[in-house]
């Protein structure tokens, strides 16, 4: 991604030919102008999904899918800027990213004036008061925990439906937005770039069925949604360039179309035929097809490697699992060269040494293991030694996947060679999270990924690794280590109350190395999302907030 | 025949009623929740709670059938929260995924299953009968073993992979077809057509092969009899002996088999078919309702797939007593 002009209000207002331009220049390095054609207003993108979005409405989707698409719909307090080397938080609705006071604990927002929703009505602030209240209902049920969690009086809040309003959330005018939160949230305002955290006008609000009457203050709204099946977006032509430093509106409309075969969209956008070359997916490329499309160097101007702020790893079940040198042993002899093959190659992701990925606030780089990702034999069997030769049998819960249970295979063989034997546990796919995070499921080895919400080690490390949480969600529980070590819950405490960003990094640096020395998990490759776009679709950001293919400044060639 | 018509219909009730039964009570036997599926992430257990009761599922069992019987004759009323959504009768019950009634989203994925089952089944019915009666009649010779090997491939290949072949080959390559997804016929019909066209060859070619077998091994069996001799004797034409005598005696099995494939494909069990060239059908759905513990779609759709399974059944004894006079229905 080349390092493009900041675009500015004034600029973005004076001439609609300016931005064009300014599109080029931010589209070049990503999208590979050498595929031909000018880039410019107009045209259909169509996109091609293996299955709907979770949800669309804000307060409910927690999918990366989802929340790209949202982007094109709803304004959130907060955003991200992707168009320079780094991501950027941004204002969004808002006129900067907030200003925290009484140590993080109460967060205000100014609202921009004149963004108008597709009715042409003004967006107000007691509109993104009512859209966070919206979080507590059960029927707006899904999205993530953090507004119940952090607002005050959240525990006992039941959402808007039946009249009630939550007083933490203060509108002192028409933009003014404050916030009061039960602890100290350092990184409050990028938890504000979720969807949720957006205005819902009242008289629009549909409830449940709001997924496909989303009311739109962003550049396209929804013309026609049929769940499963196809959602039409067309401009919403109340929007403004001028209020908006994250979105343009390039293309006249976007045809999301659900529900066809992964392998026959990559051939189809592989292809380049007809409409395919105006398409984009937003699901990851097929691992039976990775490989062969990640080396394919026809395909190298329309392929994108996109590093997601994830993490996938084997957790090793510390009340199971109980001697630290039998769990330091299983460090090194992991061969993470056979694990990442069965993911499907290099295409897939870098060897991990650490929970955090690089991009995330907070990773520091560290490998208290082996160097060689192969692993270190003789240094696990010394440590088998140490522990004295114990042959223990362990369970390894895996989906019931090819591709996991080829990565169990590869855990299995490594795991043998230092006497201990593996039973693979394979679980139904669909199920698979909401088995192994009931606490009534433990297993000596678990595998997991985890993609953070915001690049922050506040969104990784405490909801992964907080022990004090166990008990608290047994049906929902996160940590799968079991892990509950007094020196981890205090970094985290201690973190959550530095509002020093350095210092709070450091401090989550020192967490991650701390979880290694427990050797709670194995950690085994940093993900890569990888997606393809026809010859014809330029102006694609790799998001790596989100792990999408930012729709954003796409355009379509004419 | 009106009598035996009722008493068919009475019959089907009775079955639709046992496997409705048996859905219901084998989907809470499974180890999924559906309220901690819409739950997400972190979920507290008095979230879990308040979404179980939203969900209906904090009830007992036999209420949450109870209920869903009541709303098959009297309709019900969903949601007490954010919004009430009306599902009148038959109602199936409201998708826990979509929030949508779920006879709603089967009525409106029922064209495409319709015009995928129905198109393809005349399509290999006619083709497979063909077929196998040439076999049959040149029994030994090229076009014999011609048919019989095209029969063989096609029950060898995957659904899966003739698909994507064809996909690969007539959009991908050399164009001539558009890319996947339904058209609806009354919005345009030249593209209804044309979008089905990869779709029903590969329905053809998988089921075809059936049907070429059994036509041939039925007429064999039945230019063996007695009659068939007798006719030939008379002096009649040999097309009136192979059509009028041998292939209306040899179609009765034909029937049997071909009612139960129109009736399971109309019903959406052409799900991988369904799902290779993105015709969003009730296969499709059923099996993403499955994956996402989405009971009503679940009982909705098999309900519905059943319905046509039945139904299709009674439509083949019917059809016996016209092919075949020995056949008499009281």
């Amino acid at each position: 991604m080349t390092r493009s002009t900041r675009r500015s209000r004034t600029v973005a207002l004076t001439a609609s030919a300016v931005m064009i331009a300014l599109g080029a220049t931010a589209c070049g390095g990503s999208s590979g102008s050498s595929a031909g054609g000018a880039p410019g207003k107009g045209g259909t993108l169509t996109i091609l999904d293996k299955a709907d979005f979770d949800h669309l409405d804000p307060q409910r989707v927690y999918t990366t899918e989802g929340q790209s698409m949202d982007q094109e719909i709803v304004r959130t307090l907060t955003g991200w800027d992707e168009t320079g080397s780094a991501p950027k938080l941004v204002g969004d609705l808002a006129t900067d990213t907030g200003t925290p006071s009484k140590g993080a604990t109460v967060w205000t927002f100014h609202l921009r004036h004149g963004v108008k929703y597709q009715d042409g009505a003004e967006v107000t602030a007691p509109d993104v008061k009512y859209g966070v209240e919206r979080f507590f209902s059960s029927d707006i049920n899904g999205g993530p925990p953090y507004a119940a969690q952090w607002l005050v009086g959240g525990a006992d809040y039941k959402g808007p439906y039946k009249g009630k309003q939550l007083d933490s959330i203060q509108t002192p005018d028409k933009y003014t937005i404050v916030f009061h939160l039960n602890q100290p949230v350092a990184d409050f305002n990028e938890t504000t770039t979720m969807p949720g955290w957006s205005a819902v006008p009242k008289a629009h609000d549909t409830g449940s069925t709001y997924d496909t009457h989303v009311w739109s203050d962003g550049p396209y709204m929804i013309k026609s949604y049929t769940k499963n099946k196809e959602l039409v977006l067309a401009r919403n032509t109340h929007w403004s360039q001028s209020t908006d430093l994250i979105r343009q509106q390039n293309v006249d409309g976007m045809d999301v179309r659900f529900g066809q075969d992964e392998s026959a969209i990559d051939q189809q956008i592989k292809a380049d035929a007809g409409t395919a070359q105006t398409s984009i997916q937003q699901w990851p490329i097929a691992g039976s097809d990775l490989a062969q499309l990640a080396n394919d160097p026809s395909l190298k101007s329309r392929y994108y490697k996109i590093p997601a702020p994830g993490i996938n790893y084997l957790a090793i079940n510390t009340t199971r699992v109980k001697n630290l040198k039998v769990r330091q042993a299983i460090e090194y002899a992991i061969d993470k060269t056979t694990v990442r093959g069965a993911f499907g190659g290099s295409a897939y992701g870098d060897y991990a040494s650490t929970m955090l990925s690089p991009g995330i606030g907070g990773y520091k780089k560290f490998n208290l293991y082996s160097a060689n990702p192969a692993g270190n034999l003789a240094k696990a069997k010394e440590l088998m030694k140490q522990a004295g030769n114990p042959k223990p049998t362990m369970s390894i819960a895996v989906e019931n996947t090819p591709t996991q249970e080829h990565f169990a295979d590869a855990v299995k063989t490594a795991l043998e060679r230092i006497g201990i034997t593996v039973n693979i546990t394979p679980i139904d796919a669909a199920n698979y999270f909401s088995t192994i995070n009931n606490t009534k499921n433990q297993y000596d080895l678990t595998w997991g990924d985890w993609i953070a919400d915001w690049p922050n080690a506040s969104t990784v490390l405490p909801t992964l690794f907080d022990g004090r949480l166990i008990k608290k969600n047994p049906q929902a529980n996160q940590d799968l280590s079991y892990l509950n070590d007094p020196k981890v819950n205090a970094l985290i405490d201690q973190a959550a109350k530095t509002a020093d960003v350095k210092q709070r990094n450091a401090t989550y640096g020192q967490m991650d190395q701390q979880i290694l020395k427990d050797a709670a998990v194995v950690p085994l490759m940093y993900m890569n999302f990888s997606e393809m776009a026809g010859s014809k679709v330029g102006g694609v950001i790799p998001d790596t907030i989100v792990a999408e293919p930012s729709l954003v400044h796409i355009y379509v060639k004419h | 025949m009106f009598r035996y018509l009722i008493r068919r219909l009475l019959a089907a009730a009775l079955i639709m009623l046992v496997i409705t039964t048996i859905t219901f009570f084998i989907f809470f036997a499974l180890p999924s929740d559906p309220a901690l599926l819409a739950c997400g992430k972190t979920c507290s257990p008095s979230r879990l709670a308040e979404i179980k009761h939203s969900l209906g599922l904090d009830r007992s069992y036999l209420t949450q059938y109870w209920e869903f019987l009541k709303g098959l004759f009297a309709g019900r009323d969903f949601g007490d929260q954010s919004v009430r959504i009306h599902c009148g009768a038959p109602c199936l019950g409201v998708s826990f995924q979509t929030d949508t009634p779920v006879l709603t989203t089967l009525l409106s994925d029922f064209p495409a299953d319709l015009s995928l089952g129905l198109g393809a089944a005349v399509a290999f019915l006619l083709l497979g009968v063909g077929l196998g009666t040439v076999a049959a009649v040149r029994r030994g010779r090229a076009a014999d073993k011609a048919a019989v090997g095209l029969a063989l491939f096609g029950v060898s290949v995957q659904i899966y992979f003739i698909g994507l072949l064809l996909l690969y080959l007539f959009v991908d390559k050399f164009q001539i077809l558009p890319a996947s997804g339904y058209t609806s016929i009354t919005e345009d019909p030249a593209g209804w057509f044309k979008g089905l066209i990869l779709p029903w060859t590969t329905l053809v070619i998988v089921y075809l092969a059936m049907y070429t077998r059994l036509t041939r091994s039925s007429m064999l069996e039945v230019f063996a009899e007695d009659y068939m001799r007798t006719a030939r004797a008379k002096g009649l034409p040999a097309a009136t002996v192979v059509l009028k005598h041998g292939l209306r005696a040899a179609i009765t099995p034909i029937i049997t088999i071909f009612g139960m494939d129109v009736g399971s494909l109309i019903g959406g069990s052409a799900v991988i078919t369904e799902s290779v060239f993105g015709i969003n059908g009730i296969g499709k759905l059923a099996v993403d309702s499955v994956q996402n513990s989405d009971l009503p779609v679940i009982l909705g759709t098999t309900l519905f797939a059943a319905t046509f399974v039945v139904i299709a059944n009674v439509v083949v004894d019917l059809v016996y007593g016209l092919v075949d006079p020995r056949v008499r229905l009281a």
